[in-house]
């Protein structure tokens, strides 16, 4: 499709760098599924390769998905899904839907997902799209990096849940929050998470002790003294997920969560000088 | 079955902003043979189609979860008795927690009642590709207005007939006024996240000719789209 000449910064040199988009062609499937779960570590089966890639109406990978070369190396790409789209007088504009942006490990930080992403655009505009989509997770990156190609946020649907298993809805929240990251002022500090649930025949409460190391959540096997506990949250299920929202929503409505949280006494904190050093960046 | 179901899903969201939905889109969104189990709980009366729910039983690391796709329902009382039958449903399957997202629901609270807990976890963001498309949609037939010329910061402008009753795309003719804004701005505007006179006040309008603001603030509130319907199945 195009060529682009560019500079990236590697190691102290500054190579140019030749960049090129194509679209994928027939005969590279098998290879974009496998650079597709090296990239997102895992991405998914064949069989869910096959339903948005050969299955989905209106779908050609010769046409829909853009791949990214960097000095003719398979770096990294992305795909449109097209719709058509009602309008309130009942007649339809085609949109598409932006997904699957990927980067290969080994080309991470020289703007393959920039490009990626500006030549889905592009793609979808020349076939016509009035609108594009993306649906990213509040906690991850695009949901950040999407703005600069255009995106805003236009609508937050609520994820309902309803917990039968509170263990196992615990252990899901913190494999959540391994995916996220945490400042590193927070790191080598240790924190306790208690969440109380009230299922339909008692009131049970589920904990974990975890440990932020380069800026990741670790969890603690062994057991800690309360001395070396730099944080503990203990919270209801429901206002622990209200104020995760508010986090992601800004400053100010997590600070408003959690002041109402502890004034209606659903949410107990108990911190060390440490922890509060380090919150107040002081 | 399907077709049922997609003529109910229109009826009920006949107002929306939707995408299209054909049988090939629902075998393929809605009922996929990769997830471990799929189903749709139904609540009928005399015959007629009242409610459903999608659902479809996914393992998420160690967790056996229903991840409820769509939810469609013409009252409180009918989503009511879609949940209990989705609840009721995973009890059998082992599984460990329900996710049902929704799209500004009007009945939300159902699921409070019903003891669900409700947090954010995604966004739906959009981009402006082409004003002109979406313009060229919504003309119609209109034959006195005011000529609006709307510059998007890069896009073409667009000229546009703003009557009292609808917009019709106008070539040739010169503007009575001429609005400029942004892609950001006019997506906002379009889906009702915003209105006219604060865009205008935040200065990310403009006009040439500030006495026309009533033509521009009538044109945004004929193209506006306020209310929405992207249920999780149709997302890719």
């Amino acid at each position: 499709m195009k060529n682009v000449a560019k500079s990236a910064a590697n190691g102290k040199k500054d190579v140019k760098l030749e960049e090129s988009v194509r679209t994928l062609r027939h005969g590279e499937e098998t290879a974009h599924f496998n650079m597709l779960n090296l990239s997102f570590d895992p991405w998914g089966t064949e069989e869910e390769w096959r339903r948005r890639y050969v299955l989905h109406p209106d779908f050609d990978v010769s046409e829909n998905v853009v791949i990214v070369e960097e000095d003719g190396e398979w770096a990294g790409g992305g795909t449109a899904w097209f719709r058509e789209a009602y309008l309130k007088n009942h007649k339809t504009v085609r949109v598409y839907g932006a997904g699957d942006l990927y980067v290969h490990p080994n080309h991470r930080g020289k703007g393959v997902y920039s490009t990626a992403m500006r030549s889905l655009n592009q793609l979808a505009q020349k076939k016509g799209a009035a609108l594009g989509f993306a649906y990213p997770a509040i906690y991850r990156v695009p949901s950040l990096a999407l703005p600069k190609y255009g995106f805003i946020t236009v609508f937050n649907p609520l994820t309902h849940v309803f917990v039968l298993n509170p263990e196992k809805f615990f252990q899901f929240l913190i494999s959540r929050a391994k995916k996220a990251y945490f400042p590193e002022k927070f790191n080598r500090m240790n924190f306790r998470f208690s969440v109380l649930f009230n299922t339909s025949d008692n009131r049970r409460e589920v904990s974990g002790v975890f440990r932020i190391e380069k800026g990741e959540l670790n969890e603690l096997t062994k057991t800690q003294d309360n001395a070396n506990i730099d944080l503990t949250v203990k919270a209801e299920v429901g206002t622990l997920l209200r104020i995760i929202s508010a986090f992601y929503l800004g400053q100010r409505s997590l600070f408003s969560q959690v002041l109402l949280a502890l004034i209606k006494r659903r949410l107990k904190l108990r911190f060390s000088l440490r922890f509060l050093r380090a919150f107040l960046g002081l | 079955m399907i077709d049922k179901i997609i003529d109910f899903r229109n009826r009920i969201h006949k107002e929306d902003f939707r995408f299209t939905l054909t049988p090939e889109h629902w075998n393929i969104l809605y009922s996929p043979e990769s997830v471990e189990k799929r189903g749709v709980a139904t609540v009928a009366r005399n015959g007629e189609l009242r409610g459903y729910a999608v659902y479809h039983l996914v393992n998420l690391g160690e967790a056996r979860v229903y991840d409820v796709r769509e939810i469609v329902a013409e009252n409180e009382e009918v989503l009511t008795q879609l949940i209990d039958q989705v609840v009721d449903r995973s009890l059998k399957d082992d599984v460990d927690f329900v996710f049902a997202r929704t799209c500004e629901d009007p009945y939300e609270k159902v699921y409070a009642k019903k003891g669900g807990l409700a947090f954010m976890e995604s966004v739906v963001m959009v981009a402006l590709l082409n004003p002109k498309e979406i313009l060229s949609a919504l003309s119609e037939d209109t034959k006195d207005g005011k000529i609006l010329k709307l510059h998007i910061k890069g896009f073409d402008s667009v000229t546009v007939k703003v009557g009292t009753k609808g917009i019709m795309l106008a070539k040739n003719e010169k503007p009575d006024l001429t609005v400029s804004t942004d892609g950001k701005t006019f997506v906002r505007l379009f889906f009702g996240k915003t209105s006219f006179a604060k865009e205008l006040f935040r200065r990310r309008i403009s006009l040439s000719n500030i006495s026309n603001w009533t033509t521009a603030n009538h044109f945004f509130n004929m193209i506006k789209h306020d209310k929405w319907y992207i249920p999780m199945g149709d997302w890719v």
